[in-house]
């Protein structure tokens, strides 16, 4: 073959593209097998034409939106192996407590103590609708439900592992006789060792709750400066403690639907409307009116996942004599918006 | 295995979410796009590279990862797409490929790259073109104008626009040749 290395290469363009008619398209591929040193070359200008189309191929996968997946997954994940003894854990508990609004800080003053000593002190929040997960300086894990924060020092210094919570979250606690971890909740202060517990104390409620699922924890109360052993709890044990009348009821309970919404769960097990409605504002971040006193002692049983509010509205609708109404969110004169708004009503027969 | 990837291996190995976050932006899309070349389906392509990092984040602890971290993720996702296709009975057409993947290359995964690093070293060859080779070029390849339409645009004959292509190609394939990974010319052949 004569012809010029130059020349053959001038029509590689058009033979990637398929745009050479047939006689050229032969030339090629016989140059092609006339040397192994042409046919790299012609591999070379083969990888260097589809450079460009492989990035456009690659722009098609959206990792960010991948990502959210995986982050729902490895909260499962993380869910599911917690149910697996961990050596430096000694038992699991759940806490969740719900408290009073009105009150506006705690005295807490250990947590001051501890500022003076210019430990750092942090704080964590969840947005509406996620579950944040991470670690303490001494390795407890800490979850931490949709709209919920977690004061904690970056380092544990004194004779107690001190936080401080406002909303509801699950902990992993990591073992330290020495140093016990202590949450506070308002009035109610959760002391362990070694545990992995769950806690709620969102502002808006005048009770607490505790479910422990297994191993021991203590519960006191501070009330004023008037300090309240309430006991130690058992595991599957729910106690309720009313801070207005400042008692504490105890009861048996399943477990496992105070802790599902760790990985996203909702779960509804002959739960009264009412405290239905609670846990479904809180998770989506709206306010649900129940317009009709009927509709609050009705019981629910139902578990979601990943479905969005007017697909539980819906499911609600389907399942129970009720239906419903949204309002949109309204933008205030300041800028902001109002929450939206869904009422219940009795469905009309 | 350079300082950033030790930084990283180790920051992955003790499950920092924000180096695991980081490893996925930077790899998902050209992991995807390589695994394109096993399994020609975009969706079974995703759950397959997903459910690797979920594997990933549970195992981190003890992956002790001794290779590049590139490398270490190209061969691992490799592995999955040929288990993927020895379940589902990738069609012949596939497994030809295959063959000839691993006759002729089997440490495909060791030029591998992220999507930004192709976007850069495709940004740096063409920063080497004369502009009006370059206006040419990308008006062929990243508009996918035909020849004959570049030629109306800019008025000049369809004939230097045939020569500034290919002028464009030469220095193209000096510039990205090295870079380029030996996987994307399987995934182009057939």
């Amino acid at each position: 073959m004569n012809y010029g290395y130059r020349e053959l290469e001038e029509l590689l363009p058009g033979y990637l593209s398929g745009d050479l008619p047939d006689e050229d398209r032969a030339m090629i591929n016989e140059w092609r097998i006339e040397s192994p040193k042409n046919e790299s070359l012609f591999q070379d200008s083969l990888k260097a034409w589809e450079a460009i189309p492989l990035l456009r191929e690659m722009e098609q996968f959206n990792s960010f939106e991948a990502l959210k997946k995986i982050n729902t997954r490895i909260s499962n994940q993380e869910t599911t192996k917690w149910w697996i003894p961990i050596q430096r854990i000694a038992a699991i508990l759940l806490i969740p407590l719900l408290i009073y609004s009105g009150y506006i800080s705690i005295r807490n003053t250990s947590l001051k103590k501890q500022q003076e000593k210019h430990v750092v002190m942090q704080t964590i929040s969840s947005r509406q609708g996620m579950v944040t997960q991470f670690d303490l300086a001494d390795g407890t894990k800490v979850w931490l439900n949709s709209g919920s924060s977690l004061q904690f020092p970056t380092r544990f210094t004194g004779e107690l592992r001190e936080v401080k919570l406002s909303g509801e979250a699950f902990f992993k606690v990591t073992k330290n006789e020495e140093q016990p971890f202590l949450v506070n909740a308002k009035d109610l202060h959760i002391e362990v060792l070694g545990t992995s517990f769950n806690v709620v104390s969102y502002d808006d409620e005048i009770q607490a709750e505790v479910v422990l699922v297994e191993g021991k924890v203590k519960l006191s109360t501070e009330a004023g400066q008037v300090k309240k052993e309430i006991g130690t709890m058992h595991p599957g044990q729910r106690v309720v403690y009313r801070e207005d009348a400042q008692k504490a009821e105890v009861e048996e309970v399943a477990v496992d639907k105070y802790i599902a919404w760790r990985d996203g769960n909702l779960i509804f097990r002959d739960d009264k409307m009412e405290d239905v409605v609670k846990r479904l504002s809180r998770w989506y971040n709206v306010k649900i009116v129940i317009n009709d006193p009927e509709i609050k002692n009705y019981s629910y049983k139902a578990s979601f996942r990943n479905e969005n509010l007017t697909q539980v509205l819906n499911l609600l609708k389907i399942s129970a004599p009720i239906d419903y109404k949204i309002i949109g969110n309204k933008l205030l004169p300041n800028g902001e918006y109002t929450k939206q708004e869904v009422y219940l009503m009795k469905k009309k027969v | 295995m350079d300082l950033k990837d030790l930084f990283i291996i180790d920051g992955l190995e003790r499950r920092e979410k924000v180096v695991f976050d980081y490893i996925f932006n930077y790899y998902y899309s050209s992991l995807c796009a390589f695994s394109m070349q096993y399994i020609d389906d975009r969706n079974s392509v995703e759950d397959l590279v997903q459910d690797f990092f979920v594997y990933l984040w549970a195992e981190a602890p003890q992956l002790k990862i001794r290779t590049s971290l590139k490398s270490y993720l190209f061969t691992a996702i490799k592995n999955r797409c040929l288990d993927y296709q020895k379940h589902h009975k990738i069609t012949e057409k596939y497994r030809t490929y295959l063959l000839f993947s691993t006759e002729k290359d089997d440490n495909s995964t060791e030029h591998s790259f992220a999507e930004s690093e192709l976007r850069q070293a495709i940004q740096a060859s063409l920063g080497k073109l004369q502009p009006r080779c370059r206006e040419i070029f990308e008006y062929s390849r990243l508009h996918g104008l035909s020849n004959q339409e570049i030629s109306d645009k800019l008025g000049i004959s369809k004939r230097t626009v045939e020569l500034q292509i290919s002028n464009a190609l030469k220095l193209l394939r000096k510039e990205l040749a090295e870079f380029l990974p030996f996987w994307l010319l399987i995934w182009l052949i057939g």
